[in-house]
């Protein structure tokens, strides 16, 4: 966790959105890109702007640890409210049992995904309750409308792409899924830059990547967005803080960073490399702990190499660093 | 190989429809009570041109236009069993206007006249050529004020108009009336359209890319976009043209109002 500038970065998106989640197959979409996705896209879009070797400068300085910028993964915000993760293992039944939160059916709770930033850390002063995978304050249901339950983001589309003979005319068609961000609605993230001279450029490359896109199907228009950069501070850290939740996926530097996971899931991340060398070949498979895992202490995580057998163009790597956020004291986990 | 975005040209302007204009959905599934042949629609059900739609005409008739449609120039895009079922141009030429406007697929890639020869032939990987995409071209939204009341009160749905069709078998010369959605002519949709333009290992695209896009633009005119275009229908105008240039230095700013290099209320005023 470093102590540079931090930015909350909203991607009000112009155009339909899709992240695939299995590569290669078309219809099945997931609307958040993780930091490691996010984080090749911005190296992707500098270098389009700076060209290789300031590109290979950057990467260096991060393989040394000395991490001249920092993101989380992408989060969906409604309005003015932006949402983080669920703590794995947070404790949704002793604040129902607390009278906080406010469910007619227990197996609400399972099903809350994302939590309003400041509720969480501030260790929910209100009364909550349960809309769709959000939980949120009681009184805010009229926010997002009156025939609506929960804050919705959008809708779900599908898309059909067609490719034609050019002498017989011939057909072949193909599906694929993406999402629609209502006008209110988006993604956003974290943006941490510790080296001041290159904030100019940091910023440009995630514009750049607005105008060219995130995910699938971008020379067709999708995925585009527009950047608002919204300076902003985090809560102190002290002695008694004994969680830190990450908004990011972390790949462990080491065995003690593993051990000191508290609450998480492990993710595999796979793919096809995307570079500039554009190949469509499988980098390594990687296993990060997800967005959501607590820690006992902080973690840093690290860049692994993913770069496949035969493949001499470039370095391929994947960004596993952590970007923590400390809860608050009095946050209840379960068997704690 | 050094890619350096120079900077975008941006090309905003409308597509009208001088006569109706049938995109399907490409989903033959009847709903009861539904259209069998309905036009694609956004989430609010406004129909809309999609990108892929214009981009795939485009590079069609661009393919026609530049003399690429040649069995030793098109790549089998898609193969059933030993048939090459679908095939478009795609080549590592990287002087090649329609590669470097419209792309190039990764993978290796299997030229038609290998494949009537061996259709197990393997193919060549043309990464060497593979640089970034330029063209990114948007979907075209519906300009609601432009489907008029006057026009409404023709219209059988909200945005369209629902023909019957009749059209005969010619082996068995039985009728099979289908009836089939269409956006009425006169529609205009607000189009987008991005040309990066890149250094490549040094060397400047400077415009060659822009004039061939527009290029491009003039044979849509001359064709049809969507389907039943042999029945008149799909007829388009690019109207209102504005060409914007971004510089790749504007990244840097906070924001940056753009002011067109060009403008023409049409193709061939521009
Ligand atoms: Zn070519």
């Amino acid at each position: 966790m470093g102590k540079g500038k931090l930015y909350r970065v909203l991607m009000h998106f112009t155009t339909p959105l899709h992240i695939g989640e299995k590569e290669k197959i078309y219809n099945i979409t997931q609307t958040f890109a993780h930091s490691d996705m996010l984080m090749s896209g911005i190296i992707n879009a500098y270098s389009l702007l700076y060209g290789n070797s300031s590109t290979n400068q950057l990467v260096e300085s991060f393989l040394q640890k000395s991490l001249p910028f920092e993101i989380s993964s992408t989060m969906p915000y409604v309005g003015n409210e932006f949402f983080v993760p669920k703590p794995i293992g947070l404790h949704l039944h002793l604040y129902k049992d607390r009278g906080i939160i406010e469910v007619e059916k227990d197996k609400e709770i399972k099903k809350v995904k994302f939590i309003r930033e400041k509720d969480l850390l501030s260790n929910f002063p209100g009364k909550y309750r349960v809309a769709g995978s959000f939980l949120q304050p009681k009184d805010m249901l009229h926010k997002f409308g009156d025939s609506e339950k929960a804050p919705s983001l959008g809708k779900i589309k599908e898309r059909a792409r067609v490719s034609i003979d050019r002498l017989s005319s011939s057909s072949n068609i193909y599906y694929f899924s993406h999402f629609e961000f209502k006008d209110n609605a988006g993604l956003w993230f974290y943006l941490r830059i510790n080296d001041q001279s290159l904030e100019d450029k940091v910023k440009a490359a995630i514009r750049l990547l607005g105008d060219e896109g995130l995910g699938g199907d971008r020379t067709c228009g999708l995925g585009s967005f527009k950047v608002n950069f919204e300076e902003c501070s985090m809560p102190e850290e002290n002695d008694r803080t004994k969680y830190y939740m990450s908004l990011s996926l972390v790949n462990p530097q080491s065995e003690d960073e593993i051990k000191s996971a508290l609450y998480y899931e492990i993710l595999t991340r796979s793919g096809y490399i995307y570079s500039k060398a554009g190949l469509g070949i499988k980098r390594k498979a990687v296993r990060a702990f997800a967005e959501g895992t607590v820690f006992s202490g902080k973690v840093c995580g690290r860049v692994v190499d993913v770069t496949p057998q035969n493949f001499s163009q470039h370095r391929v790597y994947c960004f596993g660093l952590a970007f923590l956020v400390p809860l608050p004291e009095g946050v209840m986990m379960i068997g704690n | 190989m050094d890619v350096i975005l120079k900077g975008k040209y941006i090309i905003k302007c409308k597509i009208k429809a001088v006569t109706g204009l049938h995109i399907g959905e490409g989903n033959n599934s009847i709903e009861i009570g539904g259209i069998d042949n309905a036009v694609v629609k956004d989430a609010e059900g406004k129909p809309y041109i999609p990108g892929s739609s214009l981009k795939g005409k485009m590079r069609s008739l661009m393919e026609f236009a530049e003399g690429k449609v040649k069995d030793d120039l098109m790549v089998v895009a898609v193969k059933k069993g030993d048939k090459p079922e679908i095939c478009i141009h795609m080549c590592d030429d990287k002087e090649c206007p329609v590669c470097g406007l419209f792309g190039r697929n990764h993978g290796k890639h299997v030229t038609k006249k290998e494949f009537l020869k061996d259709p197990k032939a393997e193919g060549r990987d043309f990464s060497d050529a593979v640089i970034p995409t330029r063209l990114i071209v948007r979907d075209a939204k519906l300009i609601e004020s432009s489907i008029t009341d006057e026009m409404k009160e023709n219209l059988d749905l909200e945005w369209t108009e629902v023909k019957f069709e009749n059209n005969i078998d010619r082996i068995t010369s039985k009728a099979n009336p289908r009836q089939s959605e269409r956006v009425p002519a006169g529609a205009e949709f607000s189009a987008e359209f991005v040309v990066n333009r890149y250094e490549v290992d040094g060397s400047d695209d400077g415009e060659k890319y822009l004039s061939k896009f527009i290029k491009a633009m003039k044979l849509l005119e001359d064709d049809y976009l969507g389907g039943q275009g042999s029945r008149g229908n799909g007829k388009v105008k690019f109207v209102d043209i504005e060409i914007f240039y971004k510089d790749s230095s504007d990244y840097e700013k906070d924001s940056n109002d753009l002011k067109p290099i060009a403008t023409a209320p049409s193709l061939d005023q521009l």
